[in-house]
């Protein structure tokens, strides 16, 4: 155990010259690199903190966004509801307007339906009434229709009283002494005889008649004397009837458009 | 086996060649020669080399040590305080190869690391605290202090040097003495034996010489307080040692 002095100074040296050594071949660039790492670490580190703000910051202005999408779609549905509400109600009135209107035209196409049938159904009606009315005249007093008729008719035309047969006979001069009678049937030789020779009596015997058919009449004759008219038929009766039956006939198509009204609508 | 390493190999004039110096050599070679390798490529990523890895683990372990002793950044501290550690581990770890003798089995070696120690210190507590703060120290708290002080500094640097140079001789002069009479697996406990109680030596030479640079840096404390630190501080050595 001693100390060899030369060794003692060469170990000395030897160590600082290590510590030189690792000081330049170890420590220094190990701790650089360290250092340099950490200034990385560091640095990427702002940078993550950097893009969390970024992100965040994006995060709450897409969250605004979304929330003024959100609040934009509402506007835009509530102003879509309103135009569609009111595109609805201006198809609904519009609707029921064209629907007023075809209901109005087919009330009138009805009424004219109606109106053509009443007429047809009161021709008919008449028709039937007078072919039942010559069968029961006939059937009752062995004469003919037409021949009762003719009589009722002059049975009339001599009722008139004077002032009123002055009258005729005045308007007379105006149509040169013609008169005209109508009959809803054709009057045969014997009718017109009795009727030219009653008028002659009554009016007269320069007057001449001229006798034309006119079967709207309906079972009836008319005397026309410068629009002065004389008339017998049955039509006064087909007109009650007509009234009474267009009143029912109103009253039953009333009751079936009550009823069809709800339904249409 | 020669147990004499300051035996000269070659010598000229003063100027002689022995197994300490040249397996100094050896080491330092072996130490310069592998840094150099590894560092040549360092790269600042995270992918790094394992070469790169292991000195990074050993730099940052040195600071991490060295910061917890002295409560102080190690930047200074490091080159002297970690090539200690460094030179001394690695001396004692090849102990393992065949026909290598430890440059710490040497008084002379160890002898001139204290002796390294012992001028790091001043050096280290003046550039710190100012040369008459430094030497204050010695005269505190009375001025009759002084003597022991000096004492305390020079005892403690012997200490260190034979501390150290004990442990590693004694290692090696057992594991020889037991291989003449017990030749087989007793030695190769030894030498594992050796390996820790190198590891150990390495780790309490340069905790202690830190311990004084830093008690001697510290301006708070008095050194007759860094003292009683220091001596604790040396106790669990002395008694792993034992």
């Amino acid at each position: 155990m001693s100390i060899d002095w030369f060794t003692f100074t060469a170990q000395i040296l030897n160590f600082l010259v290590l510590v030189w050594l690792l000081t330049h071949f170890l420590y220094n660039p190990i701790i650089n690199v360290m250092n340099e790492r950490e200034k990385q670490i560091a640095q990427e580190h702002e940078k993550a903190i950097t893009f969390q703000q970024q992100a965040e910051s994006e995060s709450a202005n897409f969250k605004q966004k979304t929330e003024e999408l959100v609040h934009a779609k509402e506007e835009l549905l509530a102003v879509a509801g309103k135009e569609i509400q009111s595109w609805r109600e201006e198809h609904l009135e519009r609707a029921r307007t064209e629907v007023d209107v075809a209901k109005a035209e087919w009330y009138r196409t009805l009424t004219r339906e109606r109106q053509s049938f009443i007429r047809e159904a009161r021709l008919r009606m008449a028709d039937h009434i007078q072919h039942m009315s010559r069968r029961v005249l006939t059937e009752l007093s062995n004469a003919d229709l037409q021949e009762l008729t003719i009589n009722v008719f002059l049975n009339e035309i001599g009722q008139i009283d004077e002032q009123q047969k002055s009258r005729i006979v005045s308007l007379l001069d105006s149509t040169q002494h013609r008169v005209l009678v109508e009959s809803a049937f054709p009057l045969n030789q014997k009718d017109l005889e009795k009727v030219r020779v009653f008028l002659h009596d009554f009016l007269g015997s320069e007057v001449e008649i001229d006798f034309r058919e006119k079967h709207e009449l309906i079972c009836g004759i008319e005397l026309h004397v410068a629009g002065y008219k004389i008339a017998w038929n049955v039509q006064e009766a087909l007109e009650e009837l007509e009234e009474e039956f267009v009143r029912s006939l109103n009253e039953a198509i009333t009751v079936e458009s009550e009823t069809d009204v709800p339904s249409t609508s | 086996m020669n147990y004499l390493p300051d035996e000269p190999l070659w010598q000229w004039e003063f100027i002689i060649l022995n197994r300490t110096i040249l397996f100094t050599w050896l080491v330092m070679g072996f130490l310069v020669f592998g840094s150099w390798l590894i560092t040549r490529r360092l790269t600042s990523s995270t992918k790094m080399s394992r070469g790169q890895n292991l000195l990074e683990v050993l730099v940052l372990g040195l600071q991490n040590q060295i910061r917890e002793v002295s409560q102080q950044d190690p930047g200074s501290y490091l080159p002297f305080v970690g090539t200690l550690f460094i030179f001394i581990v690695v001396s004692n770890a090849l102990s393992i190869v065949p026909g290598y003798q430890a440059p710490t089995s040497s008084l002379s070696t160890t002898a001139a690391l204290a002796m390294c120690v012992f001028v790091a210190v001043p050096i280290y507590g003046i550039a710190q605290r100012g040369i008459a703060s430094y030497l204050r120290q010695y005269i505190s708290p009375s001025p009759l202090m002084l003597p022991f002080n000096i004492i305390g500094e020079l005892s403690r640097t012997l200490a260190l040097a034979v501390r150290l140079y004990g442990n590693m001789m004694s290692g090696s002069v057992i594991g020889a003495i037991l291989l003449g009479f017990v030749p087989l697996f007793v030695p190769i406990l030894m030498q594992a034996f050796g390996l820790l109680t190198g590891m150990i030596q390495a780790y309490i030479f340069s905790v202690l010489a830190m311990v004084y640079i830093a008690s001697a840096t510290q301006v708070n404390h008095g050194p007759g307080v860094k003292e009683n630190d220091l001596e604790e501080d040396s106790r669990p050595p002395q008694t792993e040692k034992n």
